[in-house]
């Protein structure tokens, strides 16, 4: 019961990280490298605040305030630096972070992590946070399935595939990416939540180059503008570890074999299936 | 001479970043692809040499063993890259790129294990210079610096090769209407960013240890050194490179009273500073404006 | 309608628009020809927005807009074409000219589930691809089209984006002479329908020469000549600029 609970809570974290992701970078064409900086941001928000001993649903929404705060950061960069460079920025700045958290070790225990992080009183178990999950995740899927058919939703569409157009037709395009950067950036720290609450314990490493691999498979399986990719992508990014059961790897080496594992499904991924989700064109 | 130690110490260390970004300017400028996997490369070229070195050979053959796998690495990042360079879908060919290097550090770390790695035995020389202290591969890294920059100067500037590495850079349909082999080209720069990558792979495991996953931090102060410079001016980067290792070496060291900063600090201010920079200038210490048509 | 006095663009050292006035007149049709280099798409780069103007100043219906960013100027009536054609590949043609329509009439977010705003945005849509001739293509990606149809989607986009002033910029590139004929004949049931301006740069002088009401030559970005296309065809001047003396 505690493994399909575990699986239920994963399965459903992913799907509002894949909303999050799907918005940015399938939708609006937003490299956004940086997500993995908002989720860490918004996890040590979280821990940092209950340790503090601010009760749980307040620290929830600190973290969500953080999340805002650092997504709009990004936003404000986004409008003003080139693609490449923002996408570059995005990876440097979980390196920042990174060390940021680990030298400001009396606030944030250093390499140690945090641990004990204790769940709000109406989530006592296990059980409540897979409901919990749930019912967040399919409301997040509802958020973005009605955005898509809205103007908003055409709008980023647009701006993935041509902004100056966009523009020409007095759409303004830097507050529309400011918008969708800052709204992933809340589906990221609502999914960072949830997850804390459920492993209780905040490892120092999280959030590097392994999560940003874990979001951007997410996109890629998500790349088409329809929500069933969302659903897919989530799907098979929570199942493809558990092939890893199969074999008896030592625990030690577990981690590496799941790096290298995702890495080059991701690889695959792109080289079996980039045709078929970015349609060839007639002319240049 | 404590400021004449840091200038040294980091001129040695941003030599070492523009090593890095050379070969990401190179590849950026022939396929407008940034290639992330070029660190984790860097790393690999070094345990190629402590292959060779725990097979007991002696350092040339440690050396052109580990250059020879760069080399090969290059060309198999350059294969796997091509099908989206040649549809400029430049998103894909940088999630490529990201997921080569996530894939073959933790090869490293599965073959090799996590912890460090050394390429030679006993105690690094140290030459002392009127009080200013330098290790031997420094000096090397220095030299490998100064003769890379001529060869490069060279290359880009003399050589009929150099004109066909911008014309591919500028309009890749221009180039090969004039019987450039674009492909051919950017096979040729994927290998010989390889191979530079290599060297400061080995330079960097001769100067302490190696492990997996070192090859992230260099290549991300490379790239800030490549957006910081500007993306297609070279110059930029040179300069670039060294301000960002020295800028945060200064604070650093620095002494502010009861203010001070450990080492782990430096990305922090490498990043702020290149926001900074950026934010007032989005396309680089050199950029300028071009027309549209 | 539009009145642009004494604009001054460069970029770095080169100056690209030295001292350029112009008056536009509600429902004229302006042609703009020149030699390549001359200035004509910064031009209207410089009145659609997209390109900062150094001095001078453009007044639209008594608005200075000068300093307006590309959006703010859309909105308040000028629409742009552009020499690659400004649509969405990745978008059926249906939904290339949704997206003008619902921000044209300020459609609210949830339109869409009104079956009322479908049925008009429908009408909309089809009528403007009844008259540009890809009705048959509504449901196809824009990146299926050829050079010639997506120059014809982007005209039918414009037309639904409203506005009162359209800048066209070279139209005919790359277009066959029967398509040529469509092109004009679309251009200019768009001028007449709602007695709009329009601005086209081309290089295509027959074609321009039969469809506007005055034609301004452009060299070294300034104004050279100005005229009746017929008065304009006969100057010697304009032989010198393309021909030399």
């Amino acid at each position: 019961m505690g493994y399909f609970l575990t699986i239920l809570s994963f399965f459903f974290n992913t799907l509002i990280q894949g909303v999050a992701v799907h918005l940015v970078l399938s939708l609006a064409g937003i490299i956004f490298l940086g997500m993995p900086t908002v989720l860490k941001a918004s996890l040590y928000a979280l821990a940092i605040a209950e340790k503090s001993g601010i009760s749980p649903e307040v620290s929830f929404f600190i973290a969500i305030l953080v999340s805002l705060l650092v997504g709009l950061l990004f936003a404000l960069l986004y409008t003003r630096v080139s693609p490449d460079s923002f996408a570059v920025l995005g990876m440097a700045s979980m390196l920042a972070l990174d060390a940021l958290v680990k030298s400001m070790d009396k606030v944030t225990n250093g390499v140690l992590g945090i641990s004990g992080i204790v769940r709000p009183g109406w989530m006592p178990d296990l059980m409540m946070v897979g409901i919990v999950s749930v019912i967040v995740g399919l409301i997040c899927l509802f958020f973005e399935l009605i955005l898509l058919q809205t103007p908003f939703g055409r709008k980023m569409r647009g701006f993935k595939e041509d902004e100056i157009t966009l523009q020409s037709m007095g759409i303004n395009t830097k507050k529309l990416s400011r918008f969708v950067i800052i709204i992933s950036s809340l589906f990221l720290s609502i999914a960072g939540s949830l997850f804390l609450w459920r492993i209780q314990f905040l490892d120092a490493n999280f959030g590097g180059v392994p999560a940003l691999v874990f979001l951007l498979t997410l996109g890629i399986l998500a790349l088409k503008p329809r929500i069933r990719f969302v659903v897919l992508g989530s799907a098979v990014v929570t199942f493809l570890p558990e092939i890893l059961r199969f074999f008896q790897f030592p625990s030690s080496l577990m981690g590496y074999i799941r790096d290298l594992l995702y890495a080059l499904f991701l690889i695959l991924l792109i080289h079996q299936l980039h045709k078929h989700f970015i349609p060839s064109r007639r002319t240049i | 001479m404590f400021v004449l130690q840091i200038l040294l110490t980091s001129l040695v260390t941003g030599t070492q970043v523009l090593l890095l970004a050379a070969g990401l300017y190179l590849i950026y400028t022939v396929t407008r692809t940034v290639h992330i996997a070029l660190g984790a490369s860097t790393i690999a070229g070094g345990y190629a040499y402590y292959v060779g070195f725990q097979m007991g050979l002696p350092w040339y053959a440690c050396l052109a063993f580990g250059l020879a796998f760069s080399a090969l690495l290059g060309l198999l990042c350059y294969f796997l890259i091509k099908p989206y360079i040649q549809k400029s879908q430049v998103l894909l060919a940088l999630l490529v790129s990201i997921a080569l290097g996530v894939a073959l550090e933790a090869a490293l770390a599965l073959v090799f294990g996590p912890e460090g790695r050394y390429l030679m035995d006993g105690v690094l020389p140290v030459f002392d210079f009127w009080g200013v202290r330098v290790t031997q591969v420094g000096l090397y890294t220095l030299l490998v610096g100064l003769f890379t920059g001529i060869i490069a100067y060279i290359f880009l500037h003399v050589l009929p090769l150099g004109r066909v590495v911008r014309a591919i850079a500028q309009h890749p349909q221009c180039a090969s209407l004039m019987g450039i082999k674009e492909r051919r080209v950017q096979m040729v720069i994927y290998i010989v960013a390889g191979v530079v990558a290599g060297i400061m792979g080995i330079l960097t495991g001769l100067n302490g240890a190696i492990t997996p996953y070192a090859g992230l931090q260099p290549i991300s102060m490379a790239f800030m050194a490549l957006l910081v410079g500007g993306l297609t001016d070279f110059r930029g980067v040179a300069l670039a490179s060294y301000l960002l290792v020295l800028i945060p070496e200064l604070i650093v060291s620095g002494n502010f009273g009861e203010i001070s900063f450990s080492s782990s600090w430096k990305m922090v201010f490498v990043f702020v500073i290149s926001l900074a920079v950026l934010a007032l200038k989005p396309n680089g210490i050199f950029s300028s404006v071009t027309r549209k048509s | 309608m539009l009145t642009v006095e004494n604009l001054f663009v460069k970029f770095g050292k080169s100056v690209i628009l030295h001292d350029v006035s112009l008056n536009i007149q509600k429902g004229e049709m302006v042609g703009i020809i020149g030699p390549n280099g001359c200035g004509k798409t910064t031009f209207l780069n410089a009145i659609s927005g997209f390109v900062p103007v150094n001095a001078g100043s453009i007044l639209y219906n008594d608005d200075d807009v000068t300093k307006w960013p590309a959006f703010k100027r859309a909105r308040a009536g000028i629409g742009r074409s552009f020499q690659s054609a400004g649509v969405f590949r990745e978008m059926t043609l249906e939904e290339n000219l949704i997206i003008a329509v619902e921000h044209a009439h300020n459609y609210a977010w949830w339109w869409k589930f009104s079956a009322k705003h479908r049925s008009i945005a429908d009408k909309m849509v089809d009528e403007a691809l009844h008259e540009v001739g890809l009705h048959a293509h509504k449901h196809s990606l824009a990146g299926v089209l050829s050079g010639g149809q997506l120059r014809l989607l982007e005209l039918a986009r414009l037309k639904l984006s409203g506005g009162d002033l359209m800048l066209i910029d070279e139209p005919t590139a790359g277009v066959s002479p029967a398509m040529r004929k469509i092109l004009a004949e679309t251009i200019t049931k768009l001028a007449k329908e709602g007695n709009r301006s329009i601005m086209i740069v081309e290089h295509d002088m027959k074609f321009l020469f039969d469809l506007v009401d005055r034609v301004i030559v452009f060299v070294e970005g300034q104004k050279y000549l100005e005229g009746k296309p017929e008065d304009v065809q006969k100057d010697k001047r304009l032989q010198e600029v393309y021909f030399g003396s």
